[in-house]
This record gives structure tokens, sequence and C-alpha cells, in this order.
């Protein structure tokens, strides 16, 4: 607990005493920009900090109810652990969560537009997630998120109607889809055939039968959940921590490009190993222009693609277009740290526009490009993306004070919904550790198989598994009302975002 | 928390539950054979009386428990 305190105090410091160093090559006239800055990365962090009280009872209902930690030491080494994995965390999920983003607010994100846009899907998420805490319902906090981001999007096209829905990904709607499906299924039968399978092997009633003291369970099965605790508080700060990440440089870019809009840090012999592999790409895309292509603003046109997703010979060459421009603009600053100041947001959304449209090339299967040549876009896409998506310390550090601060505050609501009202018993040793090794490999399968499976659903679906495993009964009340919120996430977190985002983008131009 | 405090939450409980009781037992004794306008009418008062005394036992019930946590569970 001190440790942690100490971590905290020097983290604040460290955060305050960069962000301030960061300002100071800005040069503007404007207190507004800051004021700005303040108010969106407050939010940004209150939407992590939420994000940590809320999800905390996936690491720690189980080891409270089990005795195998004190509540208030569970919480710390949550928060502990959830502060550690956003530290450690390699930023690379941090940007996923951008591309979900309607694509010209993105390479607006310093104007109004932008800033109702990251301000509407964070406040709409916060307002969510602390809507089901008050409740004391475990909803999924990822499913929020797409939610307030489809809700951006549908916004954002309904007040361009020329352009119909084709900037939102509803691929991420079917994914929460399959989700509301998969993982209650996988988190019920998973626990449940776990707790029956132990049940077989290891002949200990105490282990199945309501702990009658405050005593805690036997050394090994504490130890086991204990360790589960803490991965599934390492894992939520890694994976959860990068989407606020993600937010809160967006923010960045938006109100204090400068310094933020590339990263500064790409060095000389970086620099030319870019232009190389710049010149590389373009003589490669010369082999696919056809000669009746035509293009206008070859950013237009690559923007076009991202939002349609349909590619034709004339984004062939808008793409080699505007690799060749960004090539020989690199060439003629030597480094990135040299771009003048005013030229940086450009240059950012060229680099912006080519990574995205590169990725959905590469996504869409489609492409006319060799084994080798696929490598060769690939090689140049990493060399963009050191340029625009870097994450400076500081905002790590920020982000996992959020997170860690916020798992230690608020938890008990939902504490007590998964440990005490979804079963009709008190939870067992042997249950407690059958549904958080179900959670903790889900975070796992999640990660490295891409399942489209939430956590929260999973550890209380799990609870509800091994409750029907061990013939204790279910409280069908609390059943229901999971049920419904889960379902209503999605729909709820949408409409929330896109009245945000009408309202403020209104308040912003008038 | 003493236990003589938790003792005086546990006896707040069961009285809230007494008065429970009573209402679904006053609310019952209201459901009479003549089927009339006015025998309905008390009878729906009386079911609003059980309601409110649910919910005060509820109460009573969730701070009895709330406080039961804090001595099993520490939190």
């Amino acid at each position: 607990m001190i440790v942690f305190g100490a971590a905290l105090v020097v983290g604040l410091i460290y955060t305050v005493l960069s962000l301030s160093r960061d300002l100071q090559a800005e040069r503007g006239t404007s207190i507004f920009p800051y004021l700005l800055l303040g108010v969106a990365l407050l939010v940004a962090l209150g939407f992590e900090f939420v994000n940590g009280f809320h999800d905390t009872a996936n690491a720690v209902a189980t080891v409270i109810y089990t005795h195998s930690m004190e509540p208030h030491l569970a919480v710390a080494w949550s928060g502990m652990w959830n502060f550690v994995g956003v530290l450690l965390s390699t930023g690379a999920v941090a940007f996923t969560i951008i591309t979900l983003l309607p694509v010209e607010l993105i390479l607006q994100v310093g104007s109004g537009a932008g800033f109702a846009m990251v301000f509407a899907l964070l406040i709409a998420a916060i307002l969510w997630n602390l809507g089901t805490w008050y409740f004391g319902l475990p909803a999924s906090s990822s499913h929020t998120m797409v939610g307030s981001i489809i809700g951006v999007g549908i916004a954002n096209q309904l007040m361009n109607p020329r352009q119909g829905t084709s900037g939102v990904d509803w691929g991420q709607a079917m994914g929460v889809g399959r989700s509301l499906l998969v993982s209650p299924l996988v988190g019920f039968f998973m626990a449940a055939v776990l707790l029956m399978i132990c049940k077989a092997i290891i002949k200990d009633r105490q282990l199945y039968q309501a702990p009658t003291t405050g005593d805690p369970p036997p050394f090994w099965i504490r130890g086991l959940l204990v360790f589960t605790c803490t991965g599934v508080s390492f894992f939520h700060g890694s994976n959860d921590g990068q989407k606020g990440m993600g937010l809160i440089m967006l923010i960045l870019i938006g109100t204090v490009p400068t310094t933020y809009a590339l990263n500064r840090a790409v060095s000389p012999a970086q620099t030319q190993d870019f232009l190389a592999v710049s010149q590389q790409t373009v003589q490669m895309l010369n082999t696919h222009v056809e000669p009746s292509a035509v293009v206008g603003d070859p950013r237009d046109d690559l923007t076009a693609y991202i939002r349609t997703k349909e590619f034709n010979a004339n984004t062939m060459l808008a793409l080699r277009q505007v690799i060749s421009g960004i090539g020989d603009e690199t060439a003629i600053y030597k480094q990135l740290k040299n771009v003048p100041s005013n030229m940086t947001r450009n240059f950012r959304n060229d680099m912006y526009v080519v990574s995205e449209a590169i990725r959905l090339i590469e996504k869409s299967g489609k492409s006319t490009f060799t084994a080798d040549e696929e490598k060769i876009l690939a090689n140049y896409k990493k060399h963009i993306d050191l340029a625009t998506k870097f994450i400076p310390t500081w905002v790590k550090v920020a982000v996992a004070m959020a997170l860690g601060l916020g798992t230690m505050i608020g938890w008990k609501r939902i504490v007590v919904t998964v440990g005490e009202k979804i079963g009709k018993d008190h939870l067992t040793y042997g249950q407690g550790a059958a549904a958080e090794i179900t959670a903790m490999a889900t975070i796992g399968m999640a990660d490295y198989w891409g399942l489209p499976v939430s956590t929260t659903h999973v550890l209380s679906s799990g609870v509800a598994g091994t409750m029907a495993a061990n013939k204790t009964g279910l409280q069908w009340g609390t059943v229901r009302n999971l049920a419904l919120a889960w379902v209503l996430t999605l729909p709820a977190a949408m409409i929330l975002s896109g009245f945000l985002f009408w309202a403020l983008r209104n308040a912003f131009q008038s | 928390m003493e236990n003589a405090e938790l003792d005086q939450l546990r006896l707040k409980y069961k009285a809230a539950v007494d008065r429970w009781i009573e209402a679904i037992r006053t609310e019952e004794n209201l459901a009479k054979i003549d089927h009339s306008m006015v025998a309905d009418e008390a009878w729906d008062q009386a079911n609003f009386a059980e309601q409110d005394a649910r919910n005060v036992a509820k109460a009573a019930r969730q701070e009895y428990a709330d406080e039961l946590r804090k001595v099993l569970y520490n939190f």
C-alpha cells in the first residue's frame, strides 16, 4: 500500500513535469487550447478511473468471498497490478480503438467536430459505466466503448447525409453481438465443467462447501486464486488502459499538435532508413498504377477509400502520390522534429491515411500485390506508424494512476453483486477458483485467438455456472437484470454518444 | 461494529418484518366476500400499505446485511 502510494505521488509529479515541459514547445497566444486540453485530459482520465472501479469485481470478487485475501488488500493489490499492466503495455492496442472512429473526424481532430467526437464518446462511456455501477451491474466496458464509437459514427453520418453510414464500422457491432452470445455460454459452461472435473479429481469436501468461518482456503487453492486475481488485474490494465491512451493521444494531437502530432524522437538514422523504404515503396507501387488512373486531391481519395472500403485504380495512384509526397517532404526537413509547426497536422494526416489505407488493403484480402510486395508495404507501414503511433511515457503513467486509483475506489457495489446476488448459496472455494480461472483463461483466449468474449460477462456467467453445477440455484432477478444490462449496453451507449455528439457539435459550432 | 449495535440492527429488521407480516394479514383480511367497490378500495389501500412495509423491511435487511458484511468480510 505504501509502495503503491509512493508510486502514485512520483507518477503525478512526473506527469505534471513532463506535460509542462512538452507544452513549452507550443507557442500559442491563446489560453483556450490549454483549458481545452486540461478538461479533455480530466475527462479521459475520468473514463479510466470509472473503468477501474467498474471492472475491479472481475479480479477481486472471488478472492474476497473465498477469504483468500483481505478485501482492502485485494483491491490495492488489483490496483497495483492494473497500474503495472498499463505501464508495461506496448501501446499497440491503443491505436486500434482510433481506427474504429470516422476517418474524417480523425483528420480534423483539432476542430470542433473532432473535439465533439472525443468528448461525446468519453462522456457517454462514463455515463453508462456509472449508471450500471450504481445499480451494481457488471456490464462490459469494452462493449460500452464500441457502442459509443458506433453512436458517434452514426450521428456524424446522419449530420452529413450524403455519405450514408459507410463510415460506421458495423463489423464491431457484429462482434459485440457475437460476444453477447458467446461470453455467457463460455463462462457458464467452462466454469461449470471445471468445477465438476475438480470435484471428480480432488476429493476434498471442504472445497465444495460454503465456508463456515473466515478461514482462508487451503494454501494451494488460495495461491491459485491470488494468481488468477493478479493475472486478471494485470491484463485488464494492459488492455483497457490502452483504450484511454489512444483517446488521450487524439486529444493531445488536437490541442497541441506541434508537440504530439509527430514523433519527434525519430532519429536521423531512422529517417534515412524511412526515406529508402519510401523510395522502394513508390517504385513498387509504380508498377501497379494504371495509365488511365486519375486523381484529384490524393489524400481525399484515400480518405474516401478508408470510409467506403472500395478500392479502385485511382486509389492506387492516390496511395503512390501521398507516399511520394511524404518522402519528398521528409527529405527536405531531414528529421521530423524539423517539420514546421503549421505543417505537422497535415504531415500527420497524410501519414495516417496512408497507414490506414495499407491496413485496409492488407485486411481486404483482395490486393493484387505479390507476397514480396506486401512485405514492402508492411515495412513502409511500420515506419510511418513509428512516426505517428507513439505514446509518451507520461501518458502511460497518467492512465496507470487513473486506472489503479479507480480500482481501489467504489468497487463494493459490483463485488457484492458477483459474490452474493448471482447464486443462492455462498461462493465456495472451488466455485471461486473455477470462475476466476475461467475469467483469466478467457483473457488469454481473447488476446491470442481474437475470440469475441467479454471478461466481465464470462466471470459473472462463470459464477452462475458453478452455482448451477453445485445445484444451489440462481437468483433469477439478478440474472435477468444482468442480461438486460448486457443487451442494452451497445444501443444505450450508441444513443447516448450519438446524442452527445450532435449536441456538442452544435455547441462547438455556435 | 460492536455486537450490541449489530443486535440493534437485527431487532430493527425483525420489527420491520413483523410490521410487514401484519400489513399482509391486514390486506388479506380486507379481501371481503361482498365484492363491493368500497371493499375493493380498502383492499387496494391495504396493498399499498403492504408494499410500503415490505420496502421498509427490505431496507432494514439491507442495512443489517451491509453491517454483517463488514464484520464477516471486512468491507
